[in-house]
């Protein structure tokens, strides 16, 4: 996984909803090979692979229940967007099997909570 | 005679001024509230009802940084109005149409216009507007339609440190308006001393916090209908977030 990531360049770009970057308590250390990106109090972490695109979320280095949030994945590539729902797949896992990370592209998570809240995620490939 | 005359005429002025001011002289803006940009209606430190207000919300927009249009709506998240988009969003704007007000000799407001209230002593309509930069523009803040009062950095480069100053232009039906009122900080001192714009539309204030700054331009023009209402009251927040130091 980690070297299809690496493959892919895939490099993190400036997240979403404030000027303020995250500063949020925890590590920004990937725990699954992947990209690290923090929204709000919220670290998303992207793994990409053949398999498709999983996320992990956590908040201070303490993982986050998957089945309590809804996702989505939404890449732009040559003008082209592409989207998939990622679903829960255990412990803090979201997964979008069969997704394809494409250079160039960006990659953008939504994330949402049960209250409705929602937080974005950018990842920029290069 | 003529000193007099002048001052009788300042005076008068300063009287109808007062009177002009509208009891609830609230405006709307946006902030952050739980990770969620929110809708607050209010002034000062009153951050009142926005919810019950929703339906006199009648347009917002989202832009990305290329200032291309996302679908945004706001959506009631208990008693807060936040953001929702399809995206991450640059910036969002919003239009309320806060109606029509009549005052009565009692002090008492009343939602209708003068050919509701044929006693009132001062009828207005109030329109009230917001543009929040969730990112620091890389190019010129655009006018967004709909939005008849706008107050735009006139360098797209908002200097990041309070304390410095920040050139503003005021624009009334997308021309450069002098007169109009911009307040540096509706949230902290809602009862400042405002610097008014010039023949340009332009007026510098002081970036006042490392963190939320609400600048606040009011212009009142003239009567959108001569039977409701004395004339029109506009009420235009630009807010933008000056970073804190890395924790």
């Amino acid at each position: 996984m980690k070297l299809d990531l690496m493959k892919l360049g895939l490099a993190v770009g400036a997240l979403a909803l404030t000027p303020t970057a995250a500063f949020a308590h925890g590590s920004m250390k990937p725990q699954h090979g992947g990209l690290v990106q923090m929204s709000g109090e919220t670290m998303v972490e992207l793994v990409a692979s053949p398999k498709g695109v999983d996320i992990f979320i956590s908040e201070e280095d303490e993982p986050l229940p998957a089945s309590a949030y809804t996702a989505t994945l939404t890449q732009t590539a040559s003008g082209q967007k592409t989207q998939a729902a990622l679903k829960p797949a255990g412990g803090n896992k979201l997964s979008a099997p069969g997704f394809k990370a494409a250079k160039g592209a960006k990659i953008v998570v939504a994330l949402v909570d049960k209250s409705g809240a929602k937080v974005f995620t950018t990842f920029q490939t290069k | 005679m003529k000193l007099p005359r002048i001052l009788a005429v300042t005076v008068a002025g300063s009287a109808l001024l007062a009177m002009a001011t509208p009891l609830s002289a609230h405006g709307i803006w946006f902030a952050q509230r739980a990770t969620q940009i929110a809708l607050v209606y209010g002034v000062g430190a009153d951050d009142l009802d926005a919810v019950k207000r929703l339906p006199l919300v009648k347009t917002v927009t989202g832009y990305d940084a290329d200032w291309a249009p996302v679908t945004t709506s706001l959506r009631a998240a208990g008693p807060i109005p936040v953001v929702d988009s399809e995206e991450p969003i640059a910036a969002v704007a919003a239009i309320m149409d806060y109606g029509l007000w009549s005052k009565t000799p009692d002090g008492k407001w009343h939602n209708k216009g003068r050919d509701e209230v044929p006693t009132a002593t001062l009828a207005e309509h109030n329109w009230k507007y917001a543009v929040h930069l969730a990112k620091m523009p890389t190019g010129p803040v655009p006018l967004f339609e709909g939005h008849k009062l706008q107050i735009v950095p006139v360098d797209p480069a908002i200097p990041q440190m309070m304390g410095e100053p920040l050139k503003v232009r005021a624009y009334y039906e997308g021309k450069p308006i002098a007169g109009a009122t911009i307040m540096s900080d509706y949230v902290n001192d809602p009862d400042e001393v405002a610097v008014k714009t010039g023949a340009d539309g332009t007026a510098t204030i002081t970036l006042r916090n490392q963190g939320l700054n609400v600048l606040m331009g009011i212009y009142v023009g003239p009567a959108d209908d001569k039977a409701k209402v004395d004339h029109v009251e506009y009420r235009s927040s630009l807010s933008f977030v000056l970073p804190h130091l890395p924790e």
